[in-house]
C-alpha cells in the first residue's frame, strides 16, 4: 500500500509497532522531527521512536524520482534496515 | 472630562443615561458571563476531537485521575496547543476588528476587508522566500523577526487602503472595495511566490489558508504576551474610542487628540492582526463577525457602544467563532479533517456570507450620484478605429504565435510548419499537441470575458462591474469543482452546463440582493466581491477536502489556468462565442442607449427590461464557458473594456470589438508568461491578470472618488 496523507503530532500515535522504521527527507534545511518534536511528549513516546528507528534520510534522494532515485533510495532502505 | 458628559452625548438613543447605574450594568456582566461559558463549552468540546483515539471519556477518566499516560500526553502535547492557539486567534482578531470598525466608523472594516491579513501574508511568505528571515537559531528572535516582518507587511496594507480610499469618511463602500481589491491582489502576489519559490515556502501553503495546527506550545507562548499588551492598549484607549464615535469634530472639541488617537489604534489593531497571522495563517474574516455578532445578539445590551464593554464582548465572540469552525468541521467530516481543511477556510465561508448581508443594507452616506459612469472615452474617427484594430489583431497574431513557439520546450516556426503537415518526430508532435489546446483556451476565454465584461459594465451601467467582481466566475466554478468532485468523469458538457446554470443563479442572486428599490453601483459590486470570497472558499474546500493532491485542479480552480486543457474543454466556449457575441453585437444600439440612463431608452422606443435580461444572460453563459475552460479568471473583463473605450470611445460596435481582441491578447501573454518564464513549473494565468487588473480598479476607484469631491 501507498499514498499521500498528511497528519498531525498525535496522529501519529496510531502507529504502535515498534518494528516501524520512520523514514523522512529533509532536504530543505528545515529538520522538523530533530528540531521541532524533539522534546513533544507524544513524539518521544511513539514505540518506533523510543526504539531508535528514526532515519533522516540522506539528502537529496528525490521521493518522487525515477529509476536512479529508485535506486539511491533502495540503497538508504538497506542501510536501515541492516543497521 | 466627567463620564456623565460622555455618557450624556453618546446615549442620544438611551435617554435615561442618568438611571441607577448599577441595575443598568447587570445584563452587560450577564453577557460577559454567558459569553465566558460558552468559550469554556466550546474548549472543552474542543479538547474531545482529534486525530488520536483519544475522546470524551478518556478525558474524563483522566479528570477524575485514572486513565494511561497516553491519554495525557495527547492532551498536552496536541489538543491544548491547538486549542490555546484558536483562543489566541480569537481574541486578537475580535479586538482588532471591532476596534477597526470603531475607527473607520464602519461596519464592514476588518483585518480582512482592509488587506492587513493578506499584506501580514504576502510579507511573512516573501521573507520565507528570499531567506529575509533572521534564522538565528533562538526561537524568541525568530519568532520578534517573523512578528515584525508581519506587522511591517500588514501595516503598509492597511496604509494603502486607507490613502486610496481618503480615511473612508466620504463613502464607507469605497473603502472596503479598496481593501478587498488589494487583499486580492495580494493574495496573488502570495500565490505566485508560493509557486516561484516552492522549495522555500513548503509548509507556508496549507498555512495560507490559517489552520491551527500545532507542533508545540512555543507558538502560542511567544505570541501571547503581544496580544495580551495589545488588548490592554485598547482597553486604555477605550474611553477616546468612545468619544470618536460621535465624529472627528466632536471628539476634538471634548479634547481627544483625535489623529494621535486614531493612529494609536491602528498601530494597535494592526498588531493584534498580524500577531493572529504568524500563529496560524490568515484565518479569515473572524475579525469581521466577532463584532457583527456582538451587535446582533447585544441589541438589548445597554452600553454596548462602550468599547470597555464591546471590545472584552467582541473577543469572547471571536474565540467562539473561531472554535465552533474548527469543532464543526471535525465533527462533521472525522478528526483528520481538522489536519487536512484550514480552519480559515470554514470561518471564510462563513464571513462572505456575513459580509453579503451586511452589505445588502448598506448605502453611502453621501449617495454619489454618479454621472453615465462608462465614461465617453476618446471619440476618434473611422481612420483611427481602424488603425487601433488592425495594430491589435497584428498583436494578438504575434501573440498567437509566441504563445505556440515558447514554453517548457520552445520550438522554431519551422516545427510548427511541419507539425500542421504532419511531419515532426513524436516528441515535438506531443509538446505541441499538448500546447495548442492551451493556446486556444487563452484566447477564447479571453474574448469571451472581455465582451461579457463590456456588456455587464453597459448594462449595469457601473464602471466597476465585471463577470468576476460580481461573483458570476467564483459561482461557475463552485458548480464546476461541486461537479467534477462529485462525478470526476463527468463529460465537458456536463460540466459547462452546470456552470452556466451556477453562473444564472449566481448572477440572479448578486443582482436580486443588491436591488433595493435601486441599484447602488458599490452596493452590487460590495456583495459581489462578497460572493467571489464565498466562492472561492467553497472551492478551497472542496479541493482540499476530496481531492487535495490534484494539482491540475487546483491551479485551475484556485487561480484560472489552461493547464492540462484539452480540444474538448475549447468546443463549448467556442459556441458560445459564435451564438452569443452577434446576439450581443445586434444589441450595440441599446447598449449605447442603456449606457445613458433609464428613460432614454424607453422614450427612444427601446423594450429595456427584455434587452437587460437577454443581454445578461448572455453575459452569463460567456462567463460560464469561459470558466469551463480556464477556471476562475478574474479582472479581465474590468480591465479590457475599460482600455477599449480609452481607445476608440464608448460607441458598442466600436468598443466590443476592440475589447475582444484586447481580452485575447492579455490572457494569451499572461499564459504564454505563465508557461514560460519558471518553466516546467506553472504561473497560473489568473494570478498575473489579477496583478494587471487590481491595480487598475483600484485608478478607478480613485478616479470616481477624485469625481465625487469635485
Amino acid at each position: 500500500m501507498w499514498g499521500l496523507g498528511q497528519t498531525d503530532v498525535e496522529g501519529l500515535t496510531t502507529i504502535t509497532d515498534d518494528n516501524v522504521r520512520f523514514l523522512y527527507s529533509a532536504s530543505d534545511g528545515t529538520d522538523v522531527f530533530a528540531d521541532g518534536l524533539r522534546d513533544n511528549p507524544i513524539w518521544k513516546s511513539l514505540p518506533s521512536v523510543r526504539a531508535g528507528h528514526v532515519h533522516r534520510m540522506t539528502d537529496g534522494i528525490w521521493t518522487f524520482g525515477g529509476p536512479a532515485s529508485s535506486e539511491q533510495f533502495l540503497d538508504e532502505l538497506v542501510s536501515v534496515f541492516t543497521s | 472630562m466627567s463620564p456623565h458628559t460622555t455618557s450624556r452625548l453618546a446615549g442620544r438613543s438611551e435617554p435615561d443615561t442618568r438611571a441607577n447605574p448599577t441595575v443598568r450594568l447587570v445584563p452587560a456582566a450577564v453577557a460577559l458571563v454567558l459569553g465566558g461559558v460558552s468559550v469554556l463549552l466550546l474548549s472543552s468540546v474542543h479538547l474531545t476531537q482529534g486525530t488520536a483515539d483519544v475522546g470524551t471519556l478518556d478525558l474524563v477518566r483522566l479528570a477524575l485521575g485514572g486513565g494511561d499516560e497516553g491519554v495525557a500526553r495527547v492532551l498536552v502535547a496536541s489538543r491544548l496547543p491547538r486549542l490555546l492557539a484558536g483562543i489566541t486567534v480569537g481574541v486578537a482578531l475580535g479586538v482588532a476588528g471591532a476596534v477597526l470598525q470603531s475607527i473607520a466608523r464602519n461596519s464592514l472594516a476588518s483585518p480582512d476587508t482592509l488587506a492587513v491579513n493578506a499584506g501580514a501574508h504576502l510579507a511573512v511568505v516573501l521573507s520565507a522566500a528570499f531567506g529575509l528571515s533572521l534564522a538565528t537559531g533562538l526561537p524568541l528572535l525568530d519568532g520578534i523577526g517573523t512578528l515584525s516582518v508581519a506587522f511591517t507587511g500588514g501595516l503598509a496594507a492597511a496604509g494603502l487602503v486607507l490613502l486610496l480610499s481618503a480615511g473612508g469618511d466620504a463613502a464607507p463602500t469605497r473603502l472596503i472595495l479598496a481593501g478587498a481589491a488589494i487583499a486580492l491582489s495580494l493574495n496573488a502576489l502570495t500565490m505566485l511566490f508560493l509557486v516561484l519559490k516552492e522549495q522555500e515556502t513548503v509548509g507556508l501553503f496549507a498555512w495560507g489558508s490559517g489552520s491551527l495546527v500545532q507542533i508545540d506550545l512555543d507558538a502560542v507562548t511567544r505570541t501571547a504576551p503581544v496580544i495580551t499588551l495589545a488588548v490592554a492598549g485598547c482597553l486604555l484607549l477605550a474611553r477616546r474610542l468612545d468619544i470618536l464615535t460621535l465624529g472627528d469634530d466632536t471628539a476634538s472639541v471634548l479634547g481627544v487628540p483625535v489623529r494621535r488617537t486614531r493612529l494609536l489604534a491602528t498601530l494597535l489593531a494592526v498588531l493584534l492582526a498580524t500577531s493572529a497571522v504568524t500563529l496560524a495563517g490568515p484565518i479569515g474574516f473572524v475579525g469581521l463577525c466577532a463584532p457583527a455578532i456582538v451587535r446582533l445578539l447585544g441589541a438589548r445590551i445597554p452600553h454596548l457602544h462602550r468599547h470597555r464593554l464591546l471590545l472584552p464582548l467582541s473577543a469572547l465572540a471571536g474565540v467562539l467563532v473561531v472554535l465552533a469552525a474548527d469543532i464543526a468541521v471535525r465533527a462533521v467530516m472525522g478528526g483528520q479533517a481538522g489536519v487536512d481543511i484550514p480552519t480559515g477556510v470554514i470561518t471564510t465561508i462563513a464571513g462572505a456570507v456575513l459580509l453579503v448581508w451586511l452589505a445588502r443594507g448598506y448605502r453611502d452616506s453621501a449617495p454619489a450620484r454618479q454621472p453615465p459612469a462608462t465614461h465617453a472615452g476618446t471619440v476618434r474617427g473611422r481612420r483611427a478605429v481602424a488603425v487601433v484594430i488592425t495594430v491589435l489583431s497584428a498583436l494578438l497574431g504575434g501573440a498567437f504565435v509566441a504563445a505556440m513557439l515558447l514554453g517548457d520546450t520552445s520550438v522554431l516556426t519551422g516545427d510548427i510548419v511541419n507539425w500542421l503537415r504532419g511531419s515532426t518526430g513524436p516528441s515535438l508532435t506531443f509538446v505541441l499537441d499538448q500546447r495548442y489546446p492551451r493556446v486556444l483556451a487563452a484566447l477564447l476565454a479571453g474574448t469571451a470575458l472581455a465582451v461579457a465584461g463590456s456588456a455587464v459594465q453597459a448594462v449595469c451601467r457601473n464602471p466597476l462591474a465585471e463577470p468576476g467582481l460580481l461573483g458570476i466566475t467564483a459561482g461557475a466554478g463552485v458548480g464546476a469543482v461541486a461537479l467534477i468532485t462529485l462525478i470526476p468523469l463527468a463529460g465537458v458538457w456536463t460540466m459547462s452546463g452546470v456552470a452556466g446554470g451556477c453562473a444564472l443563479l449566481t448572477f440572479a442572486a448578486v443582482y436580486g440582493m443588491a436591488w433595493r428599490g435601486g441599484l447602488d453601483s458599490h452596493r452590487l459590486v460590495l456583495i459581489g466581491i462578497g460572493i467571489w470570497m464565498g466562492g472561492n472558499g467553497v472551492i478551497t474546500f472542496l479541493i482540499v477536502a476530496f481531492d487535495p493532491w490534484n494539482t491540475a485542479k487546483a491551479l485551475t480552480w484556485l487561480s484560472g489556468s489552461t493547464y492540462g486543457r484539452t480540444p474538448a474543454h475549447l468546443v463549448p466556449v467556442a459556441i458560445a462565442l459564435v451564438l452569443l457575441v452577434p446576439l450581443i453585437a445586434l444589441a450595440h444600439r441599446e447598449l449605447d442607449l442603456l449606457g445613458l440612463d433609464d428613460d432614454t431608452p424607453r422614450v427612444l422606443g427601446v423594450r429595456l427590461e427584455r434587452t437587460r435580461l437577454v443581454v445578461l444572460g448572455a453575459t452569463a453563459l460567456l462567463t460560464a464557458a469561459a470558466v469551463a475552460a480556464v477556471g476562475v479568471i478574474g479582472f479581465v473583463g474590468l480591465v479590457a473594456p475599460h482600455m477599449a473605450r480609452a481607445l476608440v470611445g464608448s460607441r458598442h460596435s466600436r468598443a466590443i470589438p476592440v475589447a475582444a481582441l484586447l481580452g485575447a491578447l492579455l490572457i494569451s501573454l499572461a499564459d504564454t508568461l505563465g508557461r514560460t518564464v519558471i518553466a516546467p513549473a506553472q504561473v497560473p494565468a489568473g494570478l498575473l491578470t489579477a496583478m494587471i487588473g487590481t491595480p487598475y480598479f483600484v485608478w478607478l476607484l480613485w478616479r470616481s472618488r477624485a469625481r465625487a469631491a469635485g
